[in-house]
């Protein structure tokens, strides 16, 4: 990072090669079109090389960094076009699944992170990982959730805070790795 | 002693971004006086961070690294060129009208304002196009908006570095209506200079504000606009 804030676009280029994949797959979750993925990361990426100054590692690591960005970049996106289409992910074209063999000890880590994020959701109440889920990649306030869903708020951000802290178990409970 | 009496319990939604814009200016304000709810968020953040592991993982595009690379390299071009020392003119004007704002900026007491008139034309080996910028300061500062096919951006100098708590926060002003938030939060170096991407959607958008607000921004500005950019 030292590099990225000294302007050096090769430093760069290997946070895009280490973090692209998954900023992308989060960028294609929440939209559901692979052109406006491809706008809302190349946005996100181009204005952490413009901020890259302001990178606090105290704060989180380079990919929470970048995920971010990517997240944030897609709300605004969702706001402006009020484009919604994350829930059913249609697949125009991406064949490109990373399903390959792993090479590095580093993919491994990933893959096995990945595994335990997507079953530690999965293990959630329905309805606790479905306001979660429109939260976060559908960039649904708490209000539009109870709207949607037909609850009172509250009941949403009930919700919310028990699937989140159940979540934290989840991850953090050696017996769960 | 307690700080938890009047806690909202809003650090999951806040978390998960989904605070309604009056909830989460009203939740930012008590995050600066609640350990207890920071250290909540805290802990959710890190949780939230780790969401897009869940999904479905594809390679990126090639075009798409590409095309970052390509903006990248001629962003870093631009700013080589722009470390040069700069030929802008500087020309004083009277207050601008802020339609739109709270009826408190217009009386609150005003510093010298001044204007930076930064006029460039023409394209750049990137595609890059500086657009006539009127920036507006409540001290002395200077700044221009950049215009590219892919993205906008505006790129401050001198302003006030804030302390922690406080943030500049970027306002979208169209033709009719008030001020519109955005997520670009940001603050500068301690020469003052700063630069971020403003949002790519800018169609009907005729003024670009920056205000000082609380940290994590606000849904309505609280405070007079340091920099208007003129876009129309």
């Amino acid at each position: 990072m030292d590099l990225v804030r000294d302007g050096d676009t090769r430093a760069f280029e290997v946070i895009f090669d280490r973090h692209g994949n998954v900023a992308f797959s989060l960028a294609y979750r929440m939209c559901g079109r692979r052109a406006l993925a491809e706008d809302i990361v190349q946005e996100a990426f181009t204005s952490l090389w413009r901020s890259g100054a302001r990178y606090d590692r105290t704060r989180g690591s380079v990919r929470s960094w970048v995920l971010s960005a990517v997240h944030n970049r897609a709300i605004d996106a969702f706001r402006r076009d009020s484009i919604r289409e994350g829930k059913n992910v249609p697949d125009d074209g991406l064949t490109e699944r990373l399903e390959g063999p792993t090479r590095t000890a580093e993919e491994v880590e990933r893959r096995d992170e990945a595994r335990r994020v997507r079953e530690a959701l999965g293990a959630l109440p329905g309805d606790q990982r479905k306001v979660i889920e429109l939260a976060y990649f559908g960039g649904f306030s708490h209000s539009e959730i109870a709207e949607l869903l037909g609850l009172p708020a509250g009941t949403v951000k009930g919700r919310m805070r028990l699937g989140l802290a159940k979540l934290k178990v989840a991850l953090t409970d050696p017996v769960s790795l | 002693m307690s700080e938890t009496f009047s806690c909202p319990g809003d650090a999951p939604a806040y978390a998960l971004g989904a605070l309604d814009d009056a909830e989460l200016a009203a939740f930012t304000r008590h995050l600066r006086a609640c350990s207890v709810c920071r250290e909540e968020v805290e802990s959710f953040e890190a949780l939230v961070h780790v969401l897009p592991m869940s999904v479905p993982q594809y390679q990126a595009p090639r075009g798409l690294r590409r095309a970052v690379m390509a903006e990248v390299r001629a962003d870093a071009r631009t700013r080589r060129a722009a470390a040069r020392p700069p030929v802008t003119a500087r020309t004083p004007l009277t207050r601008p009208s802020l339609p739109g704002f709270r009826a408190g900026w217009v009386g609150a007491a005003v510093a010298v304002v001044l204007v930076l008139a930064v006029i460039t034309v023409g394209l750049t080996a990137g595609g890059t196009r500086h657009i006539g910028a009127r920036m507006y300061a409540a001290s002395v500062g200077s700044g221009e908006v950049i215009l590219s096919r892919s993205d906008n951006q505006l790129v401050v100098h001198h302003l006030a570095p804030l302390g922690p708590g406080r943030t500049y926060e970027v306002w979208l002003k169209r033709a009719t209506g008030s001020p519109q938030p955005t997520s670009v939060l940001f603050n500068v170096s301690a020469s003052g200079d700063g630069a971020v991407d403003l949002p790519s959607g800018l169609g009907g958008v005729t003024e670009v504000m920056v205000t000082q607000e609380p940290a994590g921004g606000t849904a309505r500005p609280t405070s007079q606009p340091v920099l208007i950019t003129h876009l129309s």
